[in-house]
């Protein structure tokens, strides 16, 4: 037994909190500059293939693929305001708001899963086409793969919010999930604008 | 939970009796027994324990692989292995040295003390760090399973295309390869991010950053290179990957592909990799230098702001590694002049260092040799490192035993001196022994002699010509003499490190009982008993200097409030370390075990069929939802809304 000591004492602390004073929210952070550097170096990939062509695009897009991919974007982006209502929606505790954003951004998700098999299934060259194949068909599937994955997360979220006992720290994986999902739109931009916007690939 | 608590006394918010913290911090944190126990273990100091151990395992295993080499190389003409057996006994050693063994150990060694560093339970993510540790041997045992079938891959540890290409390595032995890279840069990616957000959100109150152990700084520009380097090399695997697999053209010149392009993406990785090696050696480093030379280090701020400057300039010179391959004029004096840029950061930090040797009052241990030889070492690399890094002298030496010598002597001399100091340093506190005192000056000399024996004649050999990775050379060449003399000195290397095994083995049964503190060193790790409690600290401590035990109070408050009876940490704020919440870790669980298969399912499966993506994915998405479930609720953490 040692004498009665000194004591900083924190039983006052709350049991969880949002944005960056949450551990797991700089885990989801060091998740993004990962695959943030993922995207990049493969861009940067995709830059120096485009340097081999003397020709560039060597299959042009379809007119209708450019179409399909601009409709993802908007997609995309709209799915962003069911997620931001449910992430509002968590930090006030308020379970039906949650759910419908979640459930509508999920829904969302699925639909740019959806028309990105349109998309594969009409561009007209496969990944072992050429290079240009290759690299394309690398990035997009990526980024489908995180499209996917992030809407699955929606629905294993909605399962815990329907089943219940919903507890505090939900409401911060919700928020957390929401933030991740800006995230995957975010990605997207650039690779949309690099790929699909490039005047060369536009003018094919 | 299994026996019976005896009742307590209401659960009081602040439990000042010692004796009933103790009970309930034994019965929380406490493993589970058995089998399924040691698989569902998910606390740091065991994971860290099983990252060195098997990292051990491997740098044995990639021992054994130099000395086949060396025995092969010691006179010409030699018939110990044939062309081929010798291309992978080459490769399996890079590979091994640097994925299953310089990098996990590095992160072994930082995931078991950083957490005790900075005064906290457990890491920021235990389950990540079991998920971690599994997929890491899975891709070791992945990589020597192939080479015990031969399939052991055969293209030099940076698998250069076309040679590593679909067209010129046909059969599984690279893609054994590209998917072991893809296991290891997962885990390490994995024990990044939670050696990242530990050290930012649980360091003990009062450990601002600027009062962050040295060590602890190395390991977070460590992780932070991780984080932007080993993607590189993913993207890089995979592409190689599906190349071999699927037919993509990534690296075929021929459909507009470019084999440059690989080495742009594996350098890119490839050239902070050896920081990631070398910066945790540097923290150990300043650790012993700190309680050996009984002072402060010498200039704080320049010490980490050359860890951090180097972990920038890192990625600015990867194409060094590129001289040979045609660079435009402005690329070779661009990445000359980073390369060369490298040194300032590098030369500060050692001066420091000698300026806290100089005043310091030096107690010669083993730790402290370790750390002396590595200067001796370390900056005979780092010359001829300076010499490498010049565009024209690369253009002489490239690809000899020149190049072989140097790096040798930085990995070696910049990682292996400072971690067998680290061992000696440490290995009281993981085992509650002391190493053996007598042994240990043996091990020390023999493996200083033996490497020099081995490494200082390649620059001659490099310099007269002799390339790197030749199984096998002519009488008429002149090389023998040089090449037994290396010969020679790597088996006083086998018998050192046989010495040390001897030490470690013989001092884990009757070594001297260490105590909590032998060295009356200044980090918090010495503030608990050796080894560790599974909660680590009795009382989480606070902390209100640089060298926390060597600044405290002598009523240095501890922390109270955070619950006992469940695996409550402290959270704290980013940059002032201020208390901002608690928080409950996860306890063990199979989970991580079970995701850390349906990776290997996935990995594994698709060098033989794609449909492996389909199978893994789906087993991943049951996995991942089985570890993200949530356990069973606590009643006053409840949001205030409820599904009726």
């Amino acid at each position: 037994m040692s004498p009665p000591r000194r004591t900083l004492d924190v039983s006052h602390l709350p049991t969880f909190a949002f944005g960056h004073r949450d551990p797991l929210w700089w885990g989801v952070t060091g998740l993004m500059a990962i695959e943030s550097t993922a995207f990049v170096l493969m861009l940067a990939s995709y830059f120096y293939i485009r340097g081999n062509y003397a020709h560039f695009p060597p299959t042009a897009l379809p007119f209708y693929v450019k179409v399909v991919a601009a409709v993802i974007t908007g997609v995309m982006l709209l799915s962003a305001v069911p997620i931001h209502y449910a992430n509002r929606a968590a930090l006030k505790g308020r379970l039906r708001g949650m759910r419908w954003g979640l459930a509508l951004g999920s829904l969302l998700g699925f639909v740019v899963v959806a028309l990105r098999i349109v998309e594969f299934l009409w561009i007209g060259f496969r990944w072992d086409t050429h290079a240009y194949g290759s690299i394309f068909w690398f990035i997009v599937g990526m980024h489908t793969v995180h499209t996917l994955s992030g809407s699955l997360e929606d629905l294993l979220l909605l399962g815990v919010l329907f089943k219940g006992p919903v507890e505090e720290k939900h409401l911060v994986d919700v928020h957390t999930n929401g933030r991740y999902w800006f995230f995957v739109v975010a990605s997207w931009l650039p690779i949309y604008v690099i790929l699909y916007l490039d005047p060369a690939v536009l003018a094919s | 939970m299994s026996a019976p608590l005896p009742t307590p006394p209401e659960p009081p918010p602040v439990r000042d009796d010692e004796a009933w913290e103790r009970l309930y911090l034994e019965r929380t944190w406490a493993p589970k027994k058995g089998l399924i126990g040691w698989l569902s273990e998910v606390h740091h100091t065991e994971i860290g324990k099983r990252y060195i151990i098997t990292a051990f395992v491997f740098f044995l295993l990639g021992g054994i692989e130099a000395l086949l080499m060396r025995w092969q190389l010691s006179g010409p003409e030699k018939q110990v292995m044939g062309p081929d057996l010798y291309n992978q006994v080459f490769t399996m050693h890079g590979s091994t040295m640097m994925f299953l063994f310089a990098v996990p150990m590095m992160e072994g060694v930082g995931l078991y003390l950083v957490p005790l560093m900075i005064g906290t339970r457990n890491a920021a993510f235990p389950r990540l760090n079991a998920f971690g540790y599994w997929t890491y041997l899975i891709g070791g045992l992945l990589l020597y399973g192939g080479f015990l079938l031969n399939v052991g891959p055969d293209a030099g540890w940076f698998s250069y295309v076309p040679l590593a290409g679909p067209q010129y390595s046909p059969g599984k032995r690279v893609d054994i390869w590209a998917q072991m890279i893809t296991f290891t840069e997962l885990a390490g990616l994995a024990g990044a991010v939670n050696l990242i957000v530990t050290v930012f959100k649980h360091r003990a109150p009062g450990m601002s950053l600027n009062r962050m152990p040295l060590f602890v700084w190395a390991m977070l520009v460590k992780s932070f290179m991780v984080v932007f380097a080993m993607p590189a090399v993913m993207v890089a695997s995979t592409s190689l990957a599906m190349d071999r697999l699927i037919g993509t053209h990534f690296f075929n010149a021929a459909e507009g592909g470019d084999a440059l392009l690989w080495q742009h993406l594996f350098w890119f990785f490839g050239h902070p990799e050896v920081y990631i090696i070398f910066i945790p050696a540097l923290g150990m480093l300043s650790s012993i230098l700190a309680v050996f030379t009984r002072r402060q280090v010498f200039g704080y701020l320049p010490v980490v702001l050359s860890m951090v400057s180097i972990g920038f300039i890192g990625f600015g010179l990867w194409v060094h590694h590129m001289f040979a391959t045609g660079l435009p004029q402005l690329g070779q004096s661009f990445f000359t002049a980073a390369s060369l840029m490298v040194a300032l950061p590098s030369g500060v930090q050692i001066f420091c260092w000698l300026a806290t040797l100089w005043g310091g009052r030096l107690w010669l241990k083993l730790p402290l040799y370790w750390v002396l030889a590595f200067f001796a070492v370390f900056v005979t690399g780092g010359l001829t490192g300076v010499m490498l890094g010049t565009y024209s002298v690369d253009q002489q030496v490239h690809d000899t035993h020149f190049v072989v010598a140097h790096f040798h002597y930085v990995l070696i001399g910049g990682a292996v001196f400072p971690l067998f100091g680290g061992l000696y340093y440490w290995f009281p506190k993981i085992t509650g022994r002391m190493l053996g005192e007598r042994l240990g000056k043996w091990n020390f000399w023999t493996f200083f002699l033996g490497f020099n024996l081995t490494f200082f004649p390649l620059h001659f050999l490099g310099m007269m010509g002799m390339p790197r990775r030749v199984y096998t050379y002519g009488v008429e060449r002149g090389w023998q003499p040089l090449n037994l003399l290396a010969t020679v000195g790597a088996v006083i290397m086998a018998v050192s490190i046989t010495l040390l095994l001897v030490n470690i083995f013989w001092s884990l049964k009757r070594g001297e009982v260490a105590g909590n503190d032998p060295w009356g060193a200044d980090t918090l790790e010495w503030g608990t008993t050796s080894p560790p409690p599974s909660y680590n600290f009795l009382h989480l401590p606070t902390v209100r200097g640089r060298y926390a035990r060597w600044t405290a109070a002598e009523d240095q408050p501890v922390v109270t409030g955070v619950r006992s009876d469940r695996k409550e940490v402290l959270v704290t704020r980013l940059l002032d370390a201020a208390p901002d919440h608690r928080a409950e870790l996860p306890g063990p669980t199979l989970w991580p075990l079970w995701v850390a298969l349906a990776t290997g399912v996935m990995f594994i499966m698709v060098i033989f069929t794609p449909w492996g993506i389909v199978v893994g994915g789906v087993l991943l998405f049951i996995t991942l939802t089985g570890w993200f479930w949530p356990r069973p609720p606590y009643k006053e953490e409840l949001a205030p809304e409820q599904p009726s």
